[in-house]
């Protein structure tokens, strides 16, 4: 059954690009190569490859990973098209390291006079563990007046909003992860549920938010939200208020905000020493500053962690920022737990041959390393166009031991 | 054919549509996704193994500590090729190893206790152990010798080991 749904899907994505236009094929290549000069050997062989085959309304894309020791991760096909007021998104995603299919998911959007609709379907095989699941779900947005309305009406699957995520598909040797907006419920069987959500609704000083959800067995919360509430002469402080109705609880949730502004050139990471089970607020801690120049296309950092005990740099993946581990890992950024300095170099500008140019030098400091001034780590990145479609990177990571990574890779845009 | 008939035919088209797609998908009884530890096959990474141990569907709101064994009942047992003088275990998703013990062999065996202070995690990675070896490597957990706490907190009951998933969900609509 899941395999002749998967086939309905394809058929259906190839039956609504028939009207076809002349066609364009584009496409990408990347490769990287990495060396492990400490340990020896290969460390990383990562090729990504995409086409993207437009015809007319409508681009077909084919996007595919391969990874060390030659595993096929990934291999997924999208369609992406307008056709009048209609817009459509199609995902399916197989594993062909166990020539497995393994999730689909066909998105259908359309405005109507104000009114947005969006129809979602998704679909997870059993080769997937966690499956199989499938179903479909409705959104309806509008607004009347000030008042922002959305409706999701759940038949089996849930779209990733604030209450709830997508679906995340790991490849378990590897942690390499692909996410997609349309979660299939397991189970799922008909009707599954029911999101109401109300944002901006005015109510004397303030501006509520409220959502209230019904699933098949019942109610299952209503929340409402305020944040923002100004307190007194004490611009610099703020407070969130959310009450939220369970089945069997009711909790009111007070999240004071700091606000220190902004300082030209230095940024100062602070929160309240707040304690929520005696409503006190204790004081003001720092846990981390960061100082930044730009000086033409240079730009010049420094940035420092008091505690890393709950925050850390993010790696340069994700912008090397000061970050709390709790939502490093709820949004699933990668840090470095063990460095409490950064001092960082980066240049961008124009390349040689009409692409972009790009290096960056990152220095990471720690406390437990015999190494002058407590180094621990270099990182070098750089992008070098070589050709306006063809760009060499490299990249090194450097520990008081050595070279302990080497990478070398090109992207081609063709 | 008039404007309205074009329009009926139109939302005839449109219900139909839906009403087919609505067969194909979820009308049919999918069993939910139990809580599982899944041990990944080890994967050669400059010139050392590593293999990566995750969590998916966990109760109670999420796993906060792990304990594979005990130094007089091992867990975890490696093949003969591996050197044991080379593994090293590593927590991941803010997890820490907090102590670990390794026979030298043969079997090579291991324990390791790692626990999270903050955010339990209700799925995603936990554990990477990396080691060097002469042949090709595998490594298996004694299921009975694995416990799993939670936040709450308590021991986590009703959960199955797996070490031949390729792919698994993670983060599945939790709020």
């Amino acid at each position: 059954m899941i395999q002749r749904s998967a086939a309905a899907m394809l058929v259906l994505a190839v039956c609504l690009t028939a009207p076809l236009a002349a066609a364009t094929l584009s496409g990408e290549t990347s490769l990287w190569i990495g060396f492990d000069p400490i340990a020896g050997g290969f460390d990383t062989l990562d090729l990504g490859f995409g086409v993207n085959y437009s015809l007319g309304a409508v681009t077909l894309s084919a996007d595919g990973l391969i990874v060390l020791p030659g595993t096929w991760v990934w291999q997924e096909f999208s369609a992406v098209g307008q056709f009048g007021g209609y817009a459509l998104t199609a995902n399916a995603l197989f594993g062909p390291s166990t020539t497995d299919y393994l999730y689909a998911e066909a998105i259908v959007e359309l405005s109507i006079a104000g009114i947005d609709v969006a129809w979602h379907a998704a679909q997870l095989s059993n080769a997937v563990l966690g499956g199989p699941a499938d179903g479909w779900a409705l959104r309806i947005a509008g607004s009347v007046g000030v008042l922002d309305l959305v409706s999701i009406t759940e038949f089996g699957a849930r779209i990733e909003d604030d209450d709830f995520d997508g679906i995340t598909i790991v490849h378990a040797s590897t942690g390499e992860e692909r996410h997609y907006a349309t979660d299939p419920v397991v189970p799922g069987q008909g009707f599954t549920g029911e999101k109401l959500s109300l944002r901006g609704l005015p109510f004397c000083c303030a501006d509520i938010d409220a959502d209230l959800y019904l699933s098949c067995a019942g109610f299952e919360f209503a929340s409402f939200g305020v944040t923002g509430i100004e307190v007194g002469a004490m611009p610099w402080l703020s407070l969130d208020a959310d009450l939220t109705f369970d089945l069997q609880t009711k909790s009111l949730v007070l999240t004071p905000r700091l606000s220190l502004g902004e300082v030209f050139c230095v940024e100062l990471y602070a929160e309240l020493d707040w304690d929520a089970s005696t409503w006190l607020i204790d004081g003001i801690g720092l846990y981390g500053i960061e100082l930044a120049c730009e000086l033409g296309p240079v730009t010049v950092r420094d940035v420092a962690v008091f505690d890393l005990n709950r925050y850390a740099i993010t790696t340069e993946a994700y912008g090397s920022t000061v970050e709390r581990l709790i939502d490093a890992i709820e949004e699933g950024h990668d840090v470095y737990p063990d460095y409490w300095e950064l001092f960082s170099i980066a240049y961008r500008g124009d390349g040689c041959c009409g692409g972009d140019m790009m290096f960056l030098l990152n220095v990471y400091f720690d406390d437990a390393s015999a190494s002058l001034f407590d180094w621990a780590m270099t990182h070098v990145e750089a992008a070098v166009p070589l050709a306006d479609a063809f760009t060499f990177t490299l990249a090194m990571e450097s520990i008081p031991a050595g070279i302990d990574s080497l990478t070398f890779g090109f992207h081609v845009d063709w | 054919m008039t404007s309205l008939a074009r329009r009926l035919v139109s939302i005839l088209v449109l219900v139909g549509l839906l009403l087919s797609l609505a067969a194909c998908f979820g009308h049919w009884f999918t069993p939910p996704q139990l809580a599982v530890l899944i041990v990944g096959p080890p994967i050669p990474k400059g010139g050392r193994y590593e293999v990566l141990i995750s969590v998916a569907e966990m109760p109670d709101g999420g796993v906060a500590g792990i304990q594979l064994g005990t130094v007089a009942l091992p867990a975890i047992e490696f093949s003969a090729d591996v050197d044991s003088a080379t593994i090293v275990a590593e927590g991941l998703s803010g997890f820490r190893v907090t102590a670990e013990s390794y026979t030298a062999g043969p079997p090579v065996e291991g324990c390791l206790i790692a626990a999270y202070g903050g955010v339990p995690i209700v799925s995603g990675q936990v554990l990477k152990l990396s080691f060097e070896a002469t042949g090709v490597p595998t490594v298996t957990l004694d299921e009975t010798r694995i416990s799993l706490a939670s936040a709450v907190p308590a021991w986590i009951a009703g959960w199955s080991l797996d070490t031949g998933a390729d792919y698994y969900t993670k983060e599945a609509g939790a709020r």
